[in-house]
């Protein structure tokens, strides 16, 4: 009776972990298989006879790879601006003895998310439109730099936390400048914390969709996230082979860019190491 | 060779926030001495080390690099070298990097730091680890390293803090012997900060014991062990340490009493000459050091009972019981055939005692 109870108990627990398995992996294997149909369809179809049809049609398409162009620039840029200054800042927020720099800390971080968030777009855009950035890939960067850079501040203060003073010091003593101390330890020793932080930023931006679409008025400046929309015909009915397609090449970034840097540095969560 | 530099610390007083480090020392340390900072943790050695590398800024006095006021100098305008209870190895870089790290960052040629790198490598053999990272070496090794990188460069001033309280004991005492021999072939003006009073006694030409950021006591390790200035030090210093028991002092007619707890001493005066009039009312501590209490043959100055008998192979420790205080005894002596609670007379070396008044715990034989 007791091992009845027990079968039954690892079969049922079995069955719910493989229904949620597969409802999770459906849209999944739907973004890897459908782009190789011929005539691709909302349904999940193995693709019997795989045809790269559908990827030469959005390739054929000028604005498409435009899209991609963009898209690159405006997130190896808002990466590149908060990689840097997350990490001087980071450096001074740890080591800079300054009252009340914890509230300070606190605050930041918690209107951080106001900056890139739907509330804020209408001020956001008023502002940009003063300083004559509305439809430029630097109001986009900046917006997006703006909004992360507070938690990747937060984030790398503790990576900077984590490495001993006596580093410093002993570059102090041993004749080292500020800045050469930086270079030449602080930088290295936060690298890990870095490309956490750069992998993070890279990849919100990378599909945020409402701010470049808010941002940006030519269509020549859209980066994928917002170019996606533009795969219907006149009625607005979505031509699906050509989203297919361009949904699978839009992911390619992101998942390349995990690979490669948690191949090359590998994904930690503290700083330092152990002398 | 470097030259020879000679410091100098005029009053100098540190203070964080309301909190005193360090209150209003002065001392000299001559060129090529190995200066010891001794002291319990949290009296200011550190903090009086980091002045002088500069690592803080004094908040009265001022430091002289001979003759040079370096005060508010910043540490790469001092010339000095730093070894931390950590080592501070930088994990990122290798031996070989970490070593040519202070000819990296004064712009020495490439083939010249290579050169160095190498050649003090040598010195402190370590040469065969030059491609390791500092997180494959073993604890003595990391220390080597540190030093070599320390001493890369020819600073004026080698400064050491804590830098063997991480090593197990047996490496420790190697490393205490090699820091010496290194030391004393360079002649660099060194400065120890240790709370190790073994370790100071061992190193250093002249120490300072420090307590709540001011000096106790100045001068050569023997001096400070046989005639220790107050009863702080003379508790501090000394492994066993030395025994101080309070005691009222009684002058009768040509002859002092000691009154331990629970037992009597009379002495002709002339065997215990104060420099301060005795207050039969006052309390004192009286001191002597293990080695100094004899075990007697027959007649001795007092008895004691065997509480415990402690061999540490070159010695014997003894503790007795005189009166209600405990005595500890050192002796060579290996075989006494003493059994516990056996009555034993023994014999003070008047020279060697110690008398402190309790209040002040200042030295007054």
């Amino acid at each position: 009776m007791k091992d009845f109870k027990k079968v039954m108990f690892r079969l049922g627990y079995n069955v719910l972990v493989v229904f949620l398995s597969a409802f999770f992996a459906l849209p999944i294997l739907w973004l890897i298989f459908t782009p190789f149909n011929e005539k691709p369809t909302l349904a999940l179809e193995f693709p019997l006879n795989p045809t790269l049809a559908n990827f030469a049609k959005v390739f054929a398409n000028d604005y498409t790879i435009n899209a991609f162009q963009n898209s690159l620039i405006q997130s190896f840029g808002a990466t590149f601006l908060v990689i840097i200054l997350a990490s001087l800042a980071a450096y001074a927020f740890s080591r800079v003895r300054l009252p009340g720099k914890g509230i300070i800390m606190y605050i930041l971080v918690l209107f951080s998310s106001v900056v890139t968030g739907i509330a804020a777009m209408v001020p956001v855009f008023f502002l940009l439109l003063k300083v004559g950035l509305i439809d430029t890939h630097i109001g986009v960067i900046l917006v997006f730099s703006g909004g992360f850079l507070p938690t990747a501040v937060f984030l790398l203060k503790d990576f900077v936390d984590s490495i001993s003073t006596t580093y410093e010091e002993s570059a102090l003593v041993a004749g080292a400048s500020r800045l050469q101390i930086f270079k030449d330890i602080i930088f290295p020793l936060t690298r890990p914390g870095m490309v956490v932080v750069g992998v993070f930023t890279f990849v919100q931006v990378w599909s945020n969709f409402l701010i470049p679409f808010l941002l940006l008025r030519s269509s020549e400046k859209m980066p994928a996230a917002v170019a996606i929309y533009a795969f219907t015909n006149d009625v607005g009915i979505p031509k699906i082979d050509l989203i297919s397609a361009y949904s699978l090449l839009y992911t390619i970034p992101v998942v390349a860019i995990y690979i490669f840097t948690n191949k090359k540095y590998g994904f930690r969560f503290y700083g330092g190491l152990k002398g | 060779m470097t030259q020879i530099t000679g410091i100098k610390l005029n009053s100098i007083v540190k203070r964080f926030g309301d909190v005193t480090a360090v209150n209003n020392i002065s001392f000299e340390i001559k060129p090529g001495e190995f200066f010891a900072l001794l002291g319990p943790s949290g009296c200011g050695k550190t903090t009086t080390l980091r002045l002088i590398a500069g690592l803080e800024t004094a908040t009265k006095g001022t430091i002289l690099f001979n003759d040079q006021d370096v005060t508010r100098a910043e540490p790469k305008e001092r010339d000095i070298a730093m070894v931390f209870q950590d080592y501070a190895l930088y994990p990122h870089m290798t031996v070989a990097e970490n070593i040519g790290y202070p000819l990296k960052v004064r712009k020495v040629n490439e083939k010249e730091k290579a050169k160095k790198v190498i050649e003090t490598a040598k010195q402190f053999k370590i040469d065969h680890l030059l491609d390791r990272k500092p997180g494959q070496l073993s604890g003595g090794q990391q220390q080597r390293v540190a030093l070599a990188r320390a001493l890369v460069h020819q600073p004026k001033v080698f400064l050491f803090d804590e830098p063997l309280s991480n090593l197990d004991a047996r490496l420790r005492l190697e490393s205490r012997t090699f820091l010496k021999h290194i030391q004393s072939k360079l002649g660099i003006t060194t400065i120890y900060v240790t709370h190790d009073q073994a370790e100071a006694l061992a190193l250093a030409d002249r120490m300072a014991v420090l307590k709540d950021g001011q000096i106790r006591q100045l001068g050569t390790p023997q001096e400070i062990y046989e005639q220790p200035a107050d009863s702080f030090v003379a508790d501090f210093i000394g492994d066993p340490p030395m025994n101080l028991i309070d005691c009222r002092l009684n002058p009768i007619k040509g002859n002092l009493e000691i009154l331990f707890p629970g037992i009597k001493v009379t002495i002709p005066e002339e065997k215990l000459v104060l420099n301060k009039k005795v207050d039969p009312k006052k309390d004192y501590i009286f001191g002597i050091r293990p080695e100094h209490v004899i075990l007697a043959d027959r007649k001795g100055d007092i008895e004691g009972k065997v509480y415990a008998i402690e061999t540490l192979g070159s010695m014997t420790l003894i503790t007795l019981m005189v009166g209600d205080s405990r005595v500890r005894v050192n002796t060579h002596e290996m075989n006494l055939g003493l059994k516990i609670e056996q009555e034993v007379p023994i014999k003070l070396n008047y020279d060697m005692v110690r008398i402190y008044e309790k209040e002040s715990g200042l030295l007054i034989k």
